[in-house]
């Protein structure tokens, strides 16, 4: 008899329905599994067959043939055990085949019949509603996480005997068995931001916390530059606090990247929460863009819609870094492999920290001493295409020990936060329709339309241009970061103080600094 | 063979290139055999007479007499290509100053000029991981010294030396580097530019011959020259211990007068030179003292003076005598005048521009016009 069961598969963050057929016919009793499979699909096989048996079910010995399509796709993975089994199952009669339709199943099976949780149950379950399934049938464990979708339903069970009752139950009175919401999804998604970290909790540090505004008000990125233990952590940890909460849609983008990951537990309690990561400098290019045999998204896709914290920036591997700066073009990673081309989102902010130089204490000459040639040699491992990345470039100076003491109320986060939306909504309404978010991303093709200056102030700038023989990159970067801080005050055209304002983030740049 | 400007012989350079033999020995050797041909061809026996080599530098000598005469054709013809030139002791281009010196070099390669007996000359040294305070001391009185028809001369390192220099260059008077390498040898690679100019306006001297390499244990011995050449040595910043500390033991030693610019304590690179202070070296307070007390009467002395009177806006003022000579972060400074961020770096904008103010390093400002 003949069978066919829906799953998916997982392919980038996308995912693609695949179909499992099963037949079952007298002959030489063998089981044959084709249709372009890895070798963990293929071993599917021995543990199919074993958990079929400790569940108790005594299946005549007969030939079985089992297929995956689309055939041109490479199937990896373990979300093909249960829905193999059920196949199996269904050719031999034992399951009706009406229950199996329009069900989409994953899961993974083990010896005695229990099924394991599995990753990327996400973009599953969403292919399955835009494939036009009404119900999807997962992991106990990935309950959650399919639920993060609405307008499907979901049938969970905790092995194959549960499952198979379950669906008998299902085609009689479905509606008392769709799996009850274990918590109030709802709630768990309003609860956008938790407080574990605010910027009430800096003290002093006033051009950071203010570079720090800027640069989440107009999505800059940006360098911090200062000597060990000025708090150049902390600034980072809290700009993903004072980011405006995530859109529903983002929020999903996310949380597949998070489900592929099999990660999904970090975002389920702050759904709606802007991501912050911060790898240790040791990380891969693998680990940092994303790779592998099977690709799996790296830290710049974790960091999707938030903030990418690079800590000692001159301490990652060149390779690494220099990954970095196709995507922050593109705002997506893209890695072709010989099975295809995988695309993660990678829309980041980024945020770096360096050392002035190797012993950090530059330019406090009676402690540091670094020469100019080997300072030279720790800002040249940052190379030039990244920095014309960075839009704000700021030094973080050690607090003084009376702004640590002094218990003065300083800013919450959620105070920023709102004027940081404001500025925000003022920029979405001036770029509406053109494709960008940000003040960040004006090309310089509509600088004239959209960074209109004042007299004074495109006096000061070009001015400033000459003397400093600053690049057209600097030149565009500065003007851009002065549009945002013109922004933050409401103002519609950039005036002397915003540029004045914006050469103070002026990037790295040896060739002004009169040190030799 | 190609002619080179001087007088001497291949022989002469011959002898000038033995770096193991310390320069005293080379000029008693040179008088001794009259000729340094006759050096070149001594025999064993000949040079076991004289008492004061020892068996290791009769050993060098041989080593070194192994040269072929076309070798040392070869290296002439490069110095000619390269403009490199020699002077030797028994010449009369030979420097004067260094002439009554407990060491003097046998020979001197050089590219550009040799100072003249004439000028007065000052020699400033320091460290290389110099402050702002002392980089731009020296730059200034580089640039006096030179408007006032002084030469300067100095190691061309990085730090002290090379601002000095640059100062010197950018004052119209001559400046002259000495080297702790061959004169072909650009060492810092970094100085390169400062290197080209040198050789135009002045001249970079060497003990070494041409393709030295820059080793440690050259540049004690290059200060005594440096001493040797000037008048007045000035240190303008060194650690406790120092090179430039070297330098004034030798200026001392060859009858120098030595002067130090005093720094603030608690300074690590003004260690050094406050402790030459204390050890009675001169107090360089400003430059016209300088000039009075090296019995020179600057032309210049009104420029010298050169306070401009600028009309400050107040919030302009209020930043400016909020900088000093030390660098100063921005977070200081705007938790000292208590402005707003934007008033305060319109103000600092507006002082840069002036040209009173610079950034020295992301964020760090100083006060950048003359204090000398």
């Amino acid at each position: 008899m003949y069978s066919i069961v829906s799953t998916a598969i997982v392919c980038g963050i996308r995912s693609i329905l695949v179909q499992v057929e099963a037949d079952v016919c007298d002959g030489m009793p063998t089981f044959e599994m084709v249709g372009v499979l890895s070798s963990e699909v293929k071993e599917a096989k021995e543990r199919i067959r074993t958990a079929i048996r400790n569940s108790g079910i005594r299946l005549a010995p007969k030939r079985i043939t089992v297929n995956l399509y689309p055939a041109d796709i490479r199937k990896s993975g373990t979300v093909f055990d249960l829905p193999i089994a059920l196949a199996i199952l269904s050719a031999y009669g034992r399951i009706p085949r009406e229950c199996l339709d329009g069900i989409l199943f994953a899961g993974e099976i083990s010896l005695n019949g229990e099924i394991r949780p599995t990753t990327g149950i996400l973009p599953m379950v969403l292919a399955a509603r835009e494939a036009g399934k009404r119900v999807v049938c997962v992991p106990r464990e990935n309950i959650r996480e399919a639920q993060a979708v609405k307008g499907i339903e979901i049938l969970a069970g905790e092995n194959l005997n549960q499952v198979i009752r379950l669906l008998d139950k299902f085609r009689k009175e479905p509606e008392n068995c769709i799996t009850s919401v274990i918590n109030n999804i709802e709630e768990m998604r309003e609860n956008a931001q938790n407080a574990d970290f605010d910027f009430a909790s800096i003290h002093g540090q006033k051009v950071l916390k203010r570079a720090c505004e800027i640069a989440a008000s107009g999505r800059h990125n940006m360098l911090m530059l200062g000597s060990p233990g000025a708090g150049k952590t902390m600034a980072a940890r809290a700009v993903s606090t004072i980011l405006p909460p995530l859109t529903e849609e983002e929020a999903l983008e996310l949380a597949k990247v998070y489900s592929v990951m099999g990660m999904f537990g970090q975002r389920e309690m702050n759904f709606r929460q802007r991501p912050y990561r911060s790898p240790h400098h040791t990380i891969s290019l693998a680990g940092m863009a994303g790779g592998g045999t099977v690709p799996k998204p790296g830290e710049i896709s974790l960091a999707h819609k938030g903030v990418l914290f690079l800590d000692e920036l001159t301490e990652f591997k060149k390779p690494v870094l220099e990954v970095l700066r196709q995507p922050l073009e593109e705002r997506e990673i893209r890695l072709v492999r010989g099975s295809g081309t995988y695309f993660y989102p990678a829309d980041i902010m980024l945020i770096a920290a360096m050392n002035p130089c190797s012993c950090g204490y530059f330019p406090d000459r009676s402690r540091c001493t670094c020469s100019k040639s080997m300072i030279e040699r720790h800002l040249s491992k940052i190379s030039r295409p990244l920095l014309d990345r960075m839009d704000i470039c700021v030094e973080v100076s050690r607090p003084a020990l009376h702004e640590l003491t002094a218990r003065q109320p300083e800013e919450s986060s959620a105070q920023i936060r709102n004027r940081v939306e404001q500025a925000q909504r003022i920029q979405q309404e001036r770029f509406s329709g053109s494709g960008i978010l940000y003040n960040s991303q004006i090309p310089p093709s509509a600088m004239e339309q959209w960074c209109v200056m004042e007299k004074e102030g495109a006096e000061i700038l070009h001015e400033t241009f000459e003397k400093m023989e600053m690049t057209a990159r600097g030149y565009y970067r500065a003007l851009r970061v002065a549009r945002t801080i013109a922004d933050m005050e409401g103002a519609p055209e950039i005036g002397r103080a915003h540029i004045c304002e914006s050469l103070l983030y002026r990037s790295l740049d040896r060739k002004v600094w009169d040190w030799e | 063979m190609t002619k080179i400007q001087g007088a001497y012989n291949k022989y002469e350079y011959w002898l000038a290139s033995i770096v193991s033999l310390s320069g005293r020995k080379k000029i008693f050797l040179g008088e001794m055999f009259s000729e340094a041909e006759e050096v070149y061809r001594a025999r064993q026996e000949s040079l076991e007479r004289i008492t004061i080599l020892t068996e290791r530098e009769i050993a060098e000598i041989k080593a070194a007499q192994g040269r072929t005469e076309e070798e040392i054709e070869e290296e002439l013809s490069y110095c000619a290509q390269r403009g490199i030139n020699l002077t030797v002791w028994r010449e009369e281009t030979y420097p004067l100053r260094l002439r009554d010196i407990y060491n003097p070099p046998y020979g001197l390669f050089y590219c550009g000029r040799l100072p003249v007996w004439e000028k007065k000359s000052v020699g400033i040294v320091g460290a290389r991981n110099c402050t702002y305070y002392g980089k731009s001391a020296a730059e200034q009185i580089g640039q006096e010294l030179a408007a006032a028809g002084i030469v300067v001369v100095s190691g061309m390192a990085a730090g002290i030396d090379g601002a000095a220099q640059r100062g010197a260059l950018r004052g119209g008077g001559s400046t002259y580097g000495v080297l702790g390498c061959g004169v072909d040898v650009c060492y810092p690679a970094g100085n390169r530019e400062l290197y080209r100019q040198l050789i135009e306006k002045g001249g970079v001297i060497s003990e070494y011959p041409p393709h030295t390499r820059p080793l440690a244990l050259n540049f004690p011995q290059r200060n005594r020259i440096i001493s040797g050449l000037s008048d007045v040595v000035l240190v303008v910043e060194a650690k406790y211990k120092s090179g430039s500390l070297i330098t004034a033991d030798f200026a001392l030693e060859q009858g120098r007068d030595v002067y130090a610019l005093p720094g603030r304590i608690s300074d690590v690179s003004s260690q050094g030179t406050n402790r030459l202070i204390q050890q009675g070296a001169g107090v360089f307070l400003s430059m016209e003292d300088f000039l009075k007390e090296m019995h020179i009467f600057s032309k210049t002395e009104e420029n010298s003076c050169r306070k401009k009177k600028l009309s400050l806006e107040n919030l302009e003022r209020l930043v400016y005598s909020c900088l000093g000579l030390t660098p100063k972060s921005l977070e200081e400074i705007l938790t000292e005048t208590e402005l707003g961020l934007g008033e305060l770096m319109v103000a600092l904008e507006t002082l840069r521009g002036l040209g009173i103010v610079s950034e020295v390093y992301k964020n760090y400002y100083v006060r950048s016009d003359g204090f000398v």
